[in-house]
């Protein structure tokens, strides 16, 4: 078997309100060169393309590796959304560790001109079309509203307690310059934002974004790589016949903890999937990092201490579409190269979670990968 | 008027499932007869920019997403519809 590795990473900044020129295929270009750049390669050396988009249509992956001018032994497109960019990068891995190709990149990353996300949610699959749109039901924000209320009421939580996440991601945001919203936040004005759908405020959801991001996997990686340990993924655990309050990633994580050798107490960081403050809650308790499972006690004490969602996360950052699903990845990748600036911290062994694709009422993909610097 | 959600009820091992599906989650039975679904407890609800937004656990069984009128609150039971009598659930094509 061939060692594979990551090489390189990189993010085209998010946008708010992009501008005419830029479209899916723009961002992801340059996601793709950065990544390239990080890792001291171009697109000449480039045999392998995984990609995950929502709005690339009516390209696929294999227009896209004309259009960027490879030459591929491999190819690949994600569907996943949220829980595409640990598929992809699992896919990549295994496809070098068996010999098929030696430089993948994948990328994941989406535009939003005027009009095009309220297309995505409301025609998101049949069950969206046929079940929710006609309510009328415009994306998951009132769907994650009942869940964060089941949460609220099952863990005694109170709003304030989802603000300790929203502001202490933001206070990671601030170092970092990629993200859209740096501004630091208050709790007193976390609890007086609008509400989009109670107990969900403004600062319960992510910004919706313009953007990509890229890594790039290679065979035989030099110094200062990092290695995926493990990973794991589970697929509709419970036909969303359940309460939403626990991802597919418990099922997994035992296993993914005994593959990769290690625990949730040997962390030094944590990427999980920030939709919603409550899959943040969710996901971590998932992994195993809240023992007793009393999710107030964690917040007002390991929450503040754990690195976790160091890039501000999709709350703040924004979130790109598919590219959220990478995003936590990328990061996690920086901090393991010391790449991370003002925000570095001490690490040599992370976790990143993917969670994602609503069916009809809550994600039902979730994903972990534990990843090391070598 | 509608006379409750059409729901699948499995043949093999009675579970009710809701949205339709070509295969029993429970037992992967494939042959389904239609249960009505006319009432549920309003589990959860919010006030979404368009539409007030519940989780309703209706009689059948299964956890449904309604559209629910202004007088609907949570704990409460509420009638189901595939039209304007009561909390609305788009029953697509069963
Ligand atoms: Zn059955």
């Amino acid at each position: 078997m061939t060692e594979a590795g990551i090489t390189g990473s990189g993010e085209s900044p998010y946008r708010r309100h992009p501008g005419a020129d830029t479209t899916t295929e723009s961002v992801l270009t340059d996601a793709a060169a950065r990544a390239l750049r990080d890792a001291g390669r171009g697109f000449a050396d480039v045999d392998g393309l995984a990609v995950a988009s929502f709005t690339l249509a009516p390209d696929h992956a294999v227009d896209l590796a004309w259009r960027l001018g490879l030459r591929l032994r491999w190819i690949m497109e994600d569907t996943n959304g949220g829980g595409s960019g640990i598929n992809m990068l699992g896919h990549a891995v295994r496809a070098v560790a068996a010999g098929e190709c030696r430089t993948v990149l994948v990328l994941a990353g989406d535009a939003f001109p005027p009009g095009r996300f309220h297309e995505l949610v409301t025609g998101y699959n049949r069950a969206t079309t046929e079940h929710l749109a006609p309510l009328p039901l415009n994306g998951p924000n009132a769907l994650f509203a009942l869940l964060t209320q089941r949460q609220l009421r099952r863990h005694g939580l109170e709003r304030a307690d989802y603000g300790a996440i929203a502001v202490r991601q933001r206070s990671w945001a601030a170092h970092n310059p990629g993200a859209v919203y740096r501004a630091p936040l208050t709790i007193e004005e976390y609890l007086a934002a609008t509400p989009v759908a109670p107990p969900l405020h403004r600062y319960d959801c992510v910004p919706v974004v313009t953007g990509a991001d890229a890594l790039l996997v290679e065979a035989d990686p030099g110094p200062g790589a990092v290695r995926v340990r493990a990973m794991g993924t589970s697929v509709n655990p419970d036909d969303q016949e359940g309460d939403g309050l626990v991802t597919g990633i418990a099922g997994i994580a035992p296993e993914v903890w005994e593959r990769a050798g290690c625990g949730p107490g040997d962390l030094d960081l944590v990427q999980v999937y920030d939709d919603y403050p409550a899959m943040v809650l969710a996901q971590l308790a998932d992994l195993g990092l809240v023992p007793d499972g009393d999710l107030r006690r964690f917040l007002h004490t390991r929450w503040e201490s754990l690195p976790c969602n160091t890039s501000g996360g999709q709350l703040s950052a924004g979130q790109a579409g598919a590219g959220g699903g990478l995003h936590g990845l990328v990061e996690a990748v920086r901090q393991l190269r010391g790449q991370a600036g003002q925000r570095q911290v001490e690490a040599r062994l992370a976790a990143v979670t993917g969670y994602g694709m609503v069916l009809y009422r809550y994600g039902a993909l979730g994903n972990l990968a534990v990843l090391e610097a070598v | 008027m509608s006379e409750g959600i059409p729901m699948r009820d499995c043949l093999r091992c009675h579970h009710v499932h809701f949205p339709p599906r070509p295969v029993c989650p429970r037992c992967h039975g494939t042959e389904f007869g239609t249960v009505h679904a006319a009432h549920g407890l309003l589990e959860e609800l919010t006030e979404a920019r368009e539409a007030r937004i519940g989780s309703v656990r209706s009689e059948a069984g299964p956890l449904v997403v309604a559209a629910l009128p202004a007088d609907a609150e949570p704990g409460t039971r509420v009638r189901l519809s595939t039209g304007t009598d009561g909390a609305y659930v788009p029953a697509g094509v069963a």
